[in-house]
């Protein structure tokens, strides 16, 4: 069985981990942990360009090889210490199309992600990458409710 | 009105609704305007580059930009950040009221985009580290770098237009809307702490050991670079505040855009090898955009347009010197949080130039600071309501922080609504002791 778990960073998707863990222990699974860095603003990457050089000092002074990488390899260290060995994958885009192109070349039986991310405030309602995800997957979607206790 | 007048005004919206629009790029929108303007005959392309394209105001950026890409490559921006975090100790509470206070001093000088692009970066950082929510101390930064930059003429481009246009100088700006950018940051920063002190920590294991084990000296990447990028800013702000005195005493022409092109220039020749890197950093995109602008508002001058627009403002106002002033500064301040405010300042230049000069209404100089502070505060209601805060907003959802709109306003309003009230008080007051 290949599943897909969608991080973003946030404590809904790290709850979304540990909640599909718990539930899917032991089943022969295959993980793969995605990252899905959202495009930015044309003016954001204009000004990045321009200090890019310093940016990446910052990044090499607080230890990390960039948020995107630094998102996914965190993932991957917590569904290890639940017990889960999973590969890494880093994309760049629109999250709900990129986790939807992600399922369609990996061939996954399940996706699990959080019902609301990082963007989330606390109102507990269906975030739209989830949404999205839910509608159009071609695989059976675990959606975990952020702050829900099972 | 005339042909040329409609042809001016249409290119004009066109230019505003395409800029606001952001599917285009800004300077390309710009510069398309202008072009269109000179093809049609409104403006000769002689006029256009002699008359309406303000050459004072491009070369006072280029400088400012100049000296800032020299503290950017030198490492200043993240020394400084991590120097205060250590001074305050890693307290996150400490950090989330006095970084919004760096960015306000830093903005009043230098390019509040450059500072936000940095600080909303490190604060990011931090808070990942002290497990502290990032978002109201980011938008806290930007409000406050918007307050911070309506201090000083060079703090935000709408003053740099006002003053140079209008011939205000930066100890003009210092002095008269100085006092008032001081308290309405207060302010802010206040609204910013009884609104989201209690949700600020977000629980979970705190790194601080990682953070107490760095050294702040290590984000300098170049020391000589360093010294060379903060000597330049020095000079700058010595001359920026000397200039009318030396010009006027000495009769040397050292007026405001040299303040900052002559130690940016030194800057470029002793800059040895770096002096590549630094020019590779400096913003050309943004002067373009600005000389675009400054033709297609040229085509509403010439046009009378303006003068129309001025004379009807001034008719309806006259006699009412506080009504005049305070709707100059909310209707700056509502349209900033709309639309781009570099366009809207220019517009704004010509038509309180028109009406300063028609009888019963204020001075030059108090509408001047009414557009001025309304302009650059205004901007904070919204994510794109100014560069700085597109800037914070895009790098925050990078680092998978989407603040959304609702939020941002929900943070944002009160903060620049308590802000804007203060400068309208203080406004008041002007008008009472006649001191403007």
């Amino acid at each position: 069985m290949r599943i897909l778990f969608c991080v973003d960073g946030s404590e809904g998707a790290d709850q979304a981990l540990a909640r599909g863990v718990a539930w899917l222990r032991n089943a022969g699974i295959q993980a793969v942990v995605l990252h899905v860095i959202p495009e930015v603003d044309e003016r954001l990457r204009h000004y990045e360009r321009l200090h890019e050089a310093e940016l990446s000092e910052i990044e090499r002074l607080f230890g990390h090889g960039g948020h995107g990488l630094e998102v996914a390899i965190q993932a991957r260290e917590r569904l290890k210490q639940l017990g889960l060995e999973a590969d890494r994958k880093v994309r760049e885009g629109d999250p709900a199309a990129e986790i939807l192109a992600e399922i369609r070349d990996g061939r996954y039986d399940l996706v699990v992600l959080a019902s609301d991310g990082a963007g989330g405030v606390e109102e507990p309602r269906l975030g739209s990458v989830a949404e999205q995800v839910l509608r159009q997957a071609p695989a059976s979607v675990l959606v975990v409710r952020a702050g829900a206790r099972r | 009105m005339g042909l040329s007048a409609v042809l001016a005004v249409s290119i004009f919206l066109a230019t505003y609704v395409a800029i606001g629009m952001e599917k285009i790029n800004r300077t390309i929108v710009s510069m398309s305007g202008a072009i269109l303007l000179l093809l049609v005959g409104v403006l000769s392309l002689k006029e256009a580059v002699t008359t309406y394209v303000h050459w004072e105001t491009v070369g006072l950026l280029f400088g400012m930009f100049t000296i800032i890409a020299v503290l950017s490559e030198a490492g200043f921006f993240t020394y400084m950040a991590l120097v205060v975090a250590k001074k305050l100790d890693y307290n996150p509470l400490r950090i989330f009221v006095v970084f919004p206070l760096v960015t306000a001093f830093l903005a009043a000088f230098m390019d509040s985009i450059t500072v936000m692009l940095f600080f909303a970066t490190l604060t990011y950082e931090l808070s990942r580290l002290l497990r502290f929510d990032a978002i109201p101390v980011v938008v806290a930064e930007v409000c406050l770098a918007n307050i911070g930059g309506a201090s000083t003429l060079v703090g935000d481009p709408p003053n740099v237009i006002l003053g140079l246009m209008l011939g205000f100088s930066f100890n003009d700006f210092v002095i008269h809307n100085g006092p008032t950018a001081v308290v309405a940051s207060l302010g802010a920063i206040g609204v910013a702490y009884l609104q989201s002190r209690k949700r600020l920590m977000l629980g979970g294991t705190v790194d601080r050991e990682a953070l107490l084990a760095m050294d702040p000296a290590k984000a300098i990447k170049d020391a000589w670079l360093f010294k060379l990028g903060l000597g330049a800013f020095l000079v700058a702000i010595v001359f920026l505040v000397t200039h009318a005195w030396v010009e006027r005493t000495l009769h040397i022409p050292l007026t405001a855009p040299l303040a900052p092109l002559i130690p940016a220039f030194f800057i470029l020749i002793l800059g040895g090898t770096k002096t590549e890197d630094i020019l590779r950093k400096i913003d050309y995109d943004v002067l373009l955009f600005f000389i675009g602008l400054f033709v297609v508002v040229g085509g509403l001058e010439k046009t009378g347009v303006i003068k129309a627009l001025a004379d009807f403002i001034a008719n309806v106002f006259r006699h009412q010197d506080l009504a005049l002033v305070s709707t100059l500064m909310w209707f700056s301040a509502v349209s900033s949080a709309i639309v781009d405010n570099v366009p809207f300042a220019l517009s704004m230049a010509y038509v309180i130039k028109n009406i300063a000069g028609q009888v019963g209404v204020p001075a030059l100089s108090i509408m001047v600071w009414a557009v001025s502070l309304g302009t650059d505060i205004g901007g904070n209601g919204t994510p794109i309501g100014a560069s700085a805060n597109v800037v914070a907003y895009a790098a925050m959802e990078k680092h998978g922080h989407r603040i959304g709109w609702p939020r941002w306003m929900w943070l944002a309003i009160p903060q620049t609504l308590v802000a804007l009230l203060i400068c309208n008080l203080g406004l008041a007051l002007k008008l009472w002791l006649r001191f403007y």
